[in-house]
């Protein structure tokens, strides 16, 4: 499957120097190896983008890591001939999507920009090779996507029971 | 001695006859919550922040509910009351004039005295903001007393959302910092998403130097809980409402006790380290 037309290109392409910097103060990179940051920023580009854009259609092919530098995304889900139905709202020092680490590396849900947004995107085709060909870093990113996946799991499970609180009788 | 620390005249405290007031004013906060307001001239109730009353509709029951009004206007009485059961669900059916019994304050208030010099963070779900207005309120009205104020506010969806003049007023003056969330929401809500224990990590306070209020469902403080002790907070400045079953309402009747404690008499209000342990227990 394509691209999604609605994913537009760079307005603003950092160098590696500043985007090994933004890089490192993004809380999903920190801690990491100096080297491991620096060989990321080399996979790396800042973009912004405007309130409506889509970063991610479900279903499209995942190739891209998200780190949110400011503005709020909303990670949402579509049902034919019903209103779109936000599952949760991401901002700025978060993370969008992991799919792009995980056969079939297919897009989940869309996300949406509520607001402008500055992110640094991350190419996962060259990044999973990189960790493949690093076994130090792969090791590292999968603890770091895995700690997302099950805070986000936690987060679920406690805004399932939420719900359900408030459907009780 | 400050202004908060004023003694609280209790009227009927012990009393376990409710004197009948005439409800004035209903407002709808949401489908399911309701805003009771009674003007009792003739005996003001006196109260603090985080006490409740028993309030009794004649011919079906009573229940406990937390008081939501200023403190500083005992001669206007509210009651914010989601409908769950026979006399939530009378409650939300009241017209203007009809008599309620009311008999009350009860139990320990929140620690206001505390958080003075301290950031105060209050955290609700769904109606939880109820016990917790009145020291928001009250807080305010002292401002120059506290750190930073900050309150964090979850509902299951916008249309569960209550007290938003206050949200939107609070919001606007920026004498706190409000952050609200939903559960969920369809697209065209432009707030957040998700639940309230996700702000807790990022939402600046001083987690060494600050005073938490937790009121909401049990299982939403215990992530709460957690979350503010991961963050750094001690467990005995982080301070839960417990909202179980009441009957007497004054620690006679054993109705409401869990573990050594009888909600009522030593709560509602009790700090975490109090009670963590008592809320593991599956059968208390
Ligand atoms: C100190 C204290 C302060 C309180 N303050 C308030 C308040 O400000 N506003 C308010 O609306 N309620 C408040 N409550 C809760 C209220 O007292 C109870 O919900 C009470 O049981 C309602 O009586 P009822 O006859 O309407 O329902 P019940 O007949 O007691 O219950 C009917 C059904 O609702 C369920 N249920 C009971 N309580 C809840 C609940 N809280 N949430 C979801 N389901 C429930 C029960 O399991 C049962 O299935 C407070 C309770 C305490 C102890
Ligand atoms: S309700 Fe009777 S002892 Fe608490």
């Amino acid at each position: 499957m394509a691209t999604p037309a609605a994913v537009p290109a760079p307005l603003q392409a950092g160098d590696p120097d500043t985007l090994r910097v933004t890089l490192a103060g993004h809380p999903f990179c920190a801690g990491l190896e100096v080297a491991h940051v620096q060989a990321m920023a080399e996979l790396a580009s800042e973009h912004t983008f405007g309130p409506g854009t889509f970063l991610l259609r479900r279903g499209y092919a995942a190739r891209t890591l998200f780190l949110l530098l400011q503005g709020d995304v909303s990670l949402e889900i579509v049902e034919p001939g019903a209103d779109a139905i936000v599952l949760e709202t991401l901002h700025e020092g978060e993370t969008v999507g992991w799919s792009w680490l995980f056969p079939p590396h297919r897009w989940s849900f869309d996300a949406r920009c509520l607001s402008p947004v500055r992110l640094v995107q991350l190419d996962a085709d060259r990044l999973r090779a990189l960790m493949a060909r690093d076994p130090a870093l792969g090791r590292d990113l999968a603890v770091r996507v895995g700690q997302l996946v099950v805070q986000r799991l936690q987060l679920t499970r406690a805004q399932l029971v939420e719900i359900q609180h408030h459907d009780r009788p | 001695m400050t202004v908060l620390d004023a003694p609280v005249e209790v009227p009927t405290r012990g009393a376990l006859t409710s004197r009948p007031y005439q409800v004035s004013s209903v407002r709808h906060q949401t489908h399911d919550i309701v805003t009771i307001d009674v003007a009792p001239q003739q005996h003001p109730i006196a109260f603090k922040p985080g006490q409740f009353d028993m309030v009794y509709v004649y011919g079906v029951g009573e229940a406990a509910i937390s008081i939501s009004s200023d403190p500083a206007t005992p001669g206007l009485l509210s009651h914010t009351i989601r409908a769950v059961g026979w006399v939530t669900k009378a409650l939300n059916d009241l017209q203007p004039g009809t008599t309620i019994g009311i008999r009350g304050p009860y139990g320990r208030p929140w620690p206001l005295e505390e958080a003075e010099g301290k950031d105060l963070v209050v955290i609700t779900g769904g109606i939880g903001m109820a016990p917790v207005r009145p020291a928001i309120v009250q807080a305010l009205r002292h401002r120059e007393r506290f750190g930073r104020i900050v309150l964090l506010k979850g509902a299951r969806s916008p249309r569960d959302l209550v007290f938003r003049d206050d949200l939107d007023r609070w919001h606007a003056d920026r004498s706190i910092d409000v952050h609200v969330t939903v559960d969920s929401a369809v697209r065209g809500w432009s707030g957040r998403v998700g639940v309230v224990t996700k702000l807790i990590p990022r939402v600046p306070f001083d987690p060494e130097n600050s005073v938490i209020l937790l009121c909401g469902p049990e299982v939403m403080m215990w992530f709460s809980a957690e979350a503010l002790l991961g963050r750094g907070v001690p467990a005995e400045r982080i301070y839960v409402t417990l909202e179980r079953n009441m009957k007497c309402g004054v620690g006679s009747c054993g109705h409401c006790q869990l573990g050594s404690k009888f909600l009522c008499r030593d709560g509602p209000v009790f700090s975490w380290d109090e009670v963590a342990a008592l809320l593991d227990v599956r059968e208390l």
